[in-house]
């Protein structure tokens, strides 16, 4: 069944009882919370995903659930647990979502170590990824939300999960995890996007989620052959400006980006010498989404001529 | 060991060390599986390391080695870009001084 398929109240059960496993191919996780809205936002983030039997095996099991005490009376916070260890300090429970979202990321790079998994945002056409990796602030997520918007497959905003052995970009087509000015960006740009209602004071600032496109949910489980590595570089006031970056240097940058590289060691290093000899490596500086998203149309039609 | 004696050096770990250069480019990445440290090297210490792993050197062979690449510099450049190399390759433990 699809989590469009479950009522909320559905949803409320199966996440009270932990009996939600959620696909998220290559993963599947077992999701228990106590919290009511919860359900409401995997209901409205995670509509075409499906889910698997109660019964089936899960490679993650983790809870979002409600502090007690006189305090959290108050002031509710929740707290994220992994396979029924507390990890992360509570926070309010507001952001209770978003806590999820955060914490299936740890969950992905911090255990499955049969990818190289980088930190970065990952889009495909043609069959042909873009990498898009690049320190928190640099605008890949919402450069990401853009391009998934105007015909780009999305894979993922935040995390690359590079196949060693058969040399493919996946990324599970999860949430777009947008952030302060980005969300009114893309708001304006692609009204008809579904978001979570925008969460303030969180540590990365105020936050908000993005559906993933239909299309993107269903090719999940199609990787995509590396073609190009763009750093984006987000700077107000600049004309689009799309520079060619030599290898070696992208190199060192996705060595920095990639959670699991020293565990790799020898692997790790001729993986990200592969990944990044099949890609064009580029440096964009944007300062308007059309402009950014042009360069993205014009790299790809080039490599169509 | 005799004090004029000149300095001789060598890879640590010829065994261990990978690297990756592309075309054109004017650097190479060097992974060391002792440290599993990765260096970015630039193309000419990536040459004189290439080099390194083979046999071991001492700047004088290394100058003579490398004096297509260094005939635009006098001697003295010639042996002091060829000695800041070393020095760069010893710093992050690749190379070492085998007369100690």
């Amino acid at each position: 069944m699809k989590i469009s398929d479950y009522s909320e109240n559905e949803l409320v059960g199966l996440l009270k009882r932990g009996d939600l496993l959620l696909d998220l191919k290559p993963f599947v996780v077992r999701i228990c919370s106590d919290i009511a809205d919860m359900a409401h936002d995997i209901s409205l983030m995670y509509a075409d995903f499906y889910t698997r039997p109660v019964e089936s095996f899960s490679d993650f099991h983790v809870s979002v659930m409600r502090e007690s005490g006189v305090f959290n009376w108050i002031k509710p916070r929740a707290r994220f647990f992994f396979d029924g260890r507390p990890s992360f300090i509570p926070l309010p429970e507001s952001q209770a979502f978003a806590m999820l979202e955060w914490g299936l990321n740890w969950c992905v790079a911090a255990h499955s170590h049969h990818y190289l998994i980088i930190h970065a945002a990952v889009v495909e056409r043609g069959g042909r990824a873009a990498l898009l990796p690049g320190q928190p602030g640099a605008g890949k997520s919402t450069l990401c939300a853009g391009l998934i918007n105007r015909g780009w497959r999305l894979l993922s905003d935040e995390l690359a999960l590079f196949d060693m052995e058969n040399s493919l970009l996946f990324g599970m087509s999860r949430p777009v995890n947008l952030k302060n000015a980005s969300i009114n960006v893309i708001k304006q740009f692609a009204p008809e996007t579904v978001m979570t209602l925008p969460v303030s004071d969180t540590t990365k600032g105020t936050v908000a989620l993005m559906r993933p496109p239909r299309d993107s949910v269903q090719l999940a489980s199609c990787g995509a052959r590396p073609a190009w590595i763009v750093l984006p570089n987000y700077s107000a006031g600049s004309q689009p400006i799309m520079k060619e970056q030599g290898r070696a240097e992208t190199f060192m940058l996705i060595a920095e980006q990639a959670f699991n590289y020293d565990i790799h060691g020898a692997k790790g290093f001729m993986a990200v010498g592969d990944l990044v000899g099949r890609s064009q490596c580029h440096r964009l500086t944007y300062s308007h989404l059309d402009d950014a998203i042009l360069a993205f149309d014009e790299l790809h039609s080039g490599s169509e001529r | 060991m005799d004090s004029n004696e000149p300095i001789t050096w060598r890879v640590k770990h010829p065994e261990k060390i990978l690297h990756q250069y592309w075309e054109g480019e004017d650097c190479v990445v060097v992974y060391d599986g002792t440290s599993g440290n990765t260096h970015l090297l630039s193309l000419f210490a990536g040459e004189v390391l290439g080099l390194l792993m083979s046999d071991s050197h001492t700047v004088d062979s290394l100058l003579l080695a490398f004096s297509n690449d260094l005939s635009g510099a006098d001697e003295s450049s010639a042996t002091g870009i060829i000695e800041n190399v070393l020095s760069e390759l010893r710093n992050i433990d690749l190379v070492c001084n085998i007369n100690r």
